[in-house]
């Protein structure tokens, strides 16, 4: 039991893992995209809008085999294990997301700023850990390319039952400590929005 | 003791004969025959090099395609290439008065580099079917031959491909047994390297492996398999047993064709093959069958020609044409000769592929279709027990909404799937049910959770068609959310659109058209999910517009 356990914090930390690194490149590239979409007039900032409205449609899902596919085609990362090549998978499949996400956070924190209201501006932060959150949850369709994370565990482990009730007794403790992740997360989220928009109204 | 040592030299002697003596009545015609073929193509001088034998013979050297990643029979370790077929190339190689230059090839790209000129020959684990005997001609006898086997943990209870359904599989690409498997409906992962097809299989990426016996023995089950391997893994069952042959291209049948065709029979007859074989562990059942026939001098015609009944024939596993496939074709020609674009569209050119898509889309649209429904029916569900008058019906709906809307979509999808699979027997159309469901109660939840805020804005006696005014864009956005969610339905085994251009590719090797399309059909789709909720978001916010206009 305790293995399990342990075994299931371990897998959720590549979650983590995936969900940073598809975070931190969505944040660049978002931060650039926000910039010209809000600086650039014209051909740019229109090839841009229609950029992030192309990912924003993408679905996760599919691109993630695309690019799972398109690693194997070009013969990309064949120097690591197939689970190295599936998690890049599940990156770029998931900066579909991050990079529109973190672009629209960066395009309301950009003009609020030049607005000159910082404290809303400000409220990019938990808005970008708003992001993280959900990316970290989105890394678990990586299970469909075998990336070891905590639904993958979850499954493999679900296997070794021998009854369907133990299977879906298990299935729901996970899902519930997921949503009970996103829900505290959630619930962070709105207490630092209201301190941050609190001294906001108190500085005026 | 002088008669004792004649007994026994006799008793030599006869045994030498008897296995000498087919082998010099079966060795001398074809020997006779190669060389025969090999000084007529020698007569003719390199001054007019007319066929690839004369070309060879000329360079001094065979470019033959040889699988480079494939354990026992062709496989790089550092700058050195070994395995059965390695040796085998250099054998005919050697009979050729040749060298051997080595060009690596994989299972989808072997047959386009022969026909591109890049290789003489291909000796790279390619079964000999119809199909392919149509692009490349094969020398026969064939060198080997070996089934499909499925290998999987050694608890796991399978015993045929009926039992198949929804199981994760991991394939080699461009293998036409996968044809089979995805019959029955397994969910297959795909892989273009044996080396990383096994990896996944050992850190638990896939239920079970499905490869060529004679790989899946040398990595998996057999005595030379690793040992973390041979402990955890054996043999679940095997099917579809195929020839393996060398191609050409088809104008070399009769120069370079018929000399390899020569040489394979004297190496079988000899007992060549075999030897190579147990030199790099691989099984020699298919090679002592063959000793046998080649060493019988009935299968040698007097015309130099073998007898029909010593060869085997191709198999016809490869899918049929479809009713579109002659147009289909043609248009891959074109794109061929005009802009230089070689890519096939199995999905459309073969009668199974065509199939398959087919109901691929149709079950696709149903998917979105009905994951948009249910989207809708849930969040209103979830609206109206939220203003249930009985305190736990609220305070369940609460839960199960916040969980539902919270949880990763792949494990409601999980847990659908084992409900559903407990009521009913697992169809398509449960598949589908189970599917809708779980991408409904996850968006539908959102949706549900936007209406109750959304009416804890409004003042008392607002009903429902009010609060979805106000959360028109966050519907919306569940309504497009779960369009673009509705592939993931493919990790339970619904025949959907990923899925089935998953189950063309595997077997068809074509991935580039294939996700072209795939990419294509859920960009329309959900393109067009989001202009159809536009319009019916306009449509709901225009009476709040007649409102205020008229205030």
């Amino acid at each position: 039991m305790l293995d399990n356990l342990f075994g299931f914090f371990l897998a959720f930390t590549v979650n983590f893992r995936l969900g940073f690194v598809a975070l931190l490149i969505g944040l660049v590239l978002g931060l650039l995209t926000a910039v010209i979409r809000c600086r650039a007039s014209g051909v740019s900032a229109r090839f841009i809008g229609f950029l992030i409205g192309f990912l924003r449609a993408f679905p996760v899902y599919v691109l993630m085999f695309v690019a799972a596919s398109l690693f194997s085609t070009m013969s990309l990362f064949t120097a690591y294990d197939a689970e190295f090549s599936a998690s890049i998978a599940v990156i770029v499949a998931l900066l579909a997301y991050t990079v529109s996400a973190c672009s629209d956070a960066c395009v309301t924190f950009l003009n609020f700023r030049a607005q000159g209201e910082l404290a809303q501006a400000w409220l990019v932060v938990p808005n970008v850990f708003q992001i993280f959150v959900i990316t970290v949850m989105a890394t678990s369709i990586g299970a469909a390319l075998g990336v070891q994370e905590a639904v993958a565990f979850t499954l493999s482990l679900a296997q070794t039952y021998e009854t369907r009730i133990e299977r879906i007794a298990l299935i729901i403790c996970v899902i519930v400590f997921f949503a009970g992740i996103l829900v505290s997360s959630k619930f962070l989220v709105a207490r630092t929005v209201r301190a941050i928009l609190g001294r906001r109204t108190a500085s005026l | 003791m002088t008669l004792a040592f004649w007994n026994c030299l006799a008793r030599i002697a006869v045994l030498i004969a008897i296995f000498v003596s087919p082998l010099a009545v079966a060795k001398a015609p074809e020997t006779n025959e190669l060389q025969t073929l090999l000084n007529k193509e020698r007569a003719i001088g390199c001054d007019n090099i007319q066929n690839t034998l004369q070309s060879v013979l000329c360079s001094g050297q065979i470019t033959v395609g040889v699988r480079t990643t494939y354990k026992a029979f062709g496989q790089k370790i550092g700058d050195e290439l070994v395995g059965f077929e390695i040796d085998y190339a250099k054998y005919i190689a050697s009979e050729l008065g040749v060298k051997a230059v080595f060009f690596p090839v994989t299972a989808v790209d072997r047959i386009r580099n022969l026909l591109d000129s890049k290789v003489d020959l291909v000796l790279a684990t390619m079964a000999h079917t119809p199909a392919r005997e149509a692009i490349a001609h094969f020398t026969r006898p064939h060198y080997y031959s070996s089934p499909t086997a499925v290998a999987g943990p050694k608890n796991r209870k399978i015993t045929s491909t009926a039992e198949l359904h929804n199981v994760s599989l991991c394939v080699p690409l461009g293998s036409y047994a996968n044809i089979e498997l995805t019959n029955a409906q397994a969910r297959i992962l795909m892989f273009d390297q044996p080396q990383k097809m096994f990896d996944a299989l050992r850190f638990g990426a896939c239920d079970l492996v499905a490869h060529d016996r004679s790989l899946i023995l040398v990595e998996v089950t057999g005595e030379n398999a690793p040992l973390s391997m041979r402990e955890r893994f054996d043999e679940k069952f095997s099917f579809n047993e195929i020839p393996w042959g060398m191609a050409v291209r088809h104008e070399d049948a009769l120069t370079l064709g018929r000399v390899i065709s020569l040489i394979t029979a004297q190496a079988h007859a000899a007992g060549l093959l075999k030897r190579l074989a147990d030199d790099h562990g691989v099984g020699t059942t298919f090679l002592d069958e063959q000793r046998e026939v080649w060493s019988n001098p009935e299968c040698y015609l007097t015309d130099g020609d073998f007898s029909p009944s010593c060869l085997i024939q191709a198999k016809a596993i490869g899918d049929k044409p479809s009713i579109v496939g002659l147009f289909f074709v043609r248009l891959q020609n074109w794109f061929q000769e005009n802009i230089d674009l070689n890519r096939q569209l199995p999905m459309f050119t073969g009668d199974q592929g065509l199939r398959i898509f087919l109901n691929g889309v149709v079950v696709s649209i149903l998917l979105v279709f009905g994951s948009i429904v249910s989207t809708i029916l849930f969040g209103l569900l979830f609206y109206r027990f939220s203003a249930s008058k009985w305190l736990l019906v609220r305070f369940f709906s609460h839960v199960i909404c916040s969980v539902s809307f919270n949880a990763p979509v792949i494990l409601l999808l999980m847990l659908s799937y084992l409900i559903m699979s407990s009521v009913f027997v697992y169809t398509t159309t449960v598949s589908v049910i189970a599917a809708i469901f779980a991408i409904g109660l996850n968006n539908g939840a959102a949706a549900g959770d936007s209406l109750v805020q959304a009416k804890k804005t409004l003042p008392t006696g607002c009903g429902l068609l009010d609060a979805s005014r106000v959360c028109v864009t966050q519907i919306r956005a569940c309504v497009i959310n779960a369009a673009k969610a509705s592939p993931v339905a493919a990790f339970i085994g619904t025949p959907e659109l990923l899925s089935t251009l998953t189950d063309i590719m595997s077997f068809s090797g074509e991935r580039v058209a294939a996700f072209t399309l795939l990419a294509l059909f859920y960009l329309i789709i959900v393109q067009l999910v989001i202009m159809l909720s536009a319009r019916a978001a306009q449509w709901l916010i225009l009476p709040i517009g007649k409102v205020s206009h008229a205030r």
